[in-house]
């Protein structure tokens, strides 16, 4: 039966962490006065139309990578010094004071620090997940068991065999599956996150195939993004929309064949809509497109933090993420979109869920981070661009 | 029981770079709300609990330990 293991207060009521299942509900001002919340200072004055804090936030705990992917959005290489054990504690405190829910730890590749499960038992004890991506390699049995600290893991898996040489520019399939039947052989139930490039668009089903064969809790596909070294590599990597737009009719396929979860990152969201799902069912279940400096944050390796992981201008010190919530220029661009939207967004029906799909596309694509996603098929239909 | 459930967001999210949602059938089910409302149906404590036992921000401002 699910049980709340945490919460906090929000304008409109409040949102409580539950797990078994893991989720997060947002509920209203009687939901909240139910459960023994009487009464919470964000229920008196005017609504500010973001939340208190994120829900989770995206910690790049090193720069540092024992592989060199030719698309890495942090643009990661080998080279490096990471930021202190203690630092990277002090910063997950005030995540956890803001009343952060979730945390997903990743890199460059986050188990070539040594403290990562010292800092994900750290965030434990101040009641908030901590989830992790890695791509696997150097997995042992040892940090396989201590990564049941972790409350999902990930292993980057762009394609099976060949095709992940292609994307990724080295054969690394072999050490990716290694490390995903450690973590199974000790007790974990890890996913794949994939990301959808060119070079692995028409091999996807593969990936889906692996992963129901080895019982694997989710595959979550992820649109390619122009930062880090994918600028570089964007025009040669990144699929183009029409095509993007058969994945997502072969998604719908797939979900009903395949017991495996398939999930889509929030960049894909302007493509889902393309298939007209209901809106207030996508809202129901918290899908939604763009929600950088309100629902998410990420703190980057140098101990500075931004709206989202893609967003390379740094919105301030990770520390100072608290105090600054309020009043960053930033996170406030990212979260008016909607009451700015230009057209075609601003007639569309979908507008409030998918705040315009990824921004980094729109910043380097058309040169205006708040521009419309230009490979949205609504925004490509309506600049006559269905070539 | 008049409180409601505005939104649920399923799962966690392990990855560090963006936000995952699940491609469900869910997504297309007129049913989907009643089956959300189901599933979470059991958190608001019975006739003779006490609350909820869960902790929130404010217990961590107060420097009090968390579940």
């Amino acid at each position: 039966m699910p049980e709340i293991v945490r919460k906090r207060g929000e304008h409109f009521g409040g949102i409580l962490q539950t797990e078994d299942p893991p989720a997060l509900l947002y509920v209203d001002r009687e939901y909240m006065r139910e459960i023994g919340h009487a009464d919470d200072p964000r229920w008196h004055g005017a609504d500010p139309g973001y939340l208190s804090a994120p829900t989770e936030v995206h910690l790049t705990v090193t720069r540092r990578c024992n592989v060199a992917c030719k698309g890495c959005y942090t643009d990661s290489t080998g080279k490096g010094t990471d930021l202190p054990t203690d630092y990277w504690k002090d910063v997950i405190d005030r995540l956890a004071d803001m009343g952060v829910f979730h945390m997903a730890m990743g890199g460059g590749e986050s188990t070539l620090r040594p403290d990562l499960f010292e800092l994900a038992a750290h965030a434990r004890s101040r009641g908030m997940v901590p989830n992790l991506t890695t791509n696997g390699f150097g997995m042992t049995p040892e940090m396989a068991r201590a990564c049941r600290v972790f409350g999902q893991i990930n292993v980057s898996v762009d394609g099976i065999g060949p095709v992940y040489a292609a994307v990724r520019g080295f054969d690394g399939f072999g050490q990716a599956d290694h490390g995903i039947r450690l973590l199974q052989e000790a007790g974990n139930n890890p996913g794949i996150n994939c990301v959808v490039a060119r070079t692995n668009v028409e091999h996807l089903r593969d990936v889906v195939d692996y992963a129901e064969e080895r019982k694997l809790s989710e595959v979550e596909f992820l649109r390619f993004k122009p930062t880090g070294r994918g600028s570089q590599t964007y025009d040669l990597l990144h699929v183009a929309s029409e095509r993007l737009q058969g994945f997502m009719r072969d998604l719908e396929k797939w979900m009903r064949k395949y017991r495996t979860p398939l999930k889509i990152d929030c960049s894909f969201v302007p493509f889902l809509c393309d298939l007209s799902p209901s809106p207030e069912l996508l809202d129901r279940f918290g899908v939604h497109g763009c929600e950088a400096g309100n629902v998410l944050t990420a703190v980057q390796p140098e101990g500075t933090w931004s709206s989202c992981s893609f967003v390379d201008e740094p919105a301030g010190r990770a520390e100072d993420m608290p105090t600054e919530w309020n009043t960053s220029a930033q996170a406030a661009a990212f979260r008016s979109y909607t009451e700015n939207a230009p057209e075609p967004c601003n007639t569309c029906r979908y507008l409030s869920i998918c705040r315009g799909g990824c921004h980094v596309v729109s910043a380097h694509v058309t040169g205006n981070r708040m521009a419309p996603d230009p490979e949205c098929p609504r925004v490509r239909s309506f600049h006559g661009d269905r070539r | 029981m008049a409180g409601r459930i505005l939104k649920v967001k399923l799962g966690y999210n392990p990855n560090s770079s963006s936000i995952g949602s699940l491609f469900s059938e869910f997504l297309w089910m007129a049913s989907a709300g009643s089956f959300l409302l189901a599933m979470f149906a059991d958190l608001r404590p019975r006739k003779g609990d006490d609350g909820d036992g869960a902790t929130d921000e404010a217990a961590t401002e107060r420097g009090e330990p968390h579940a």
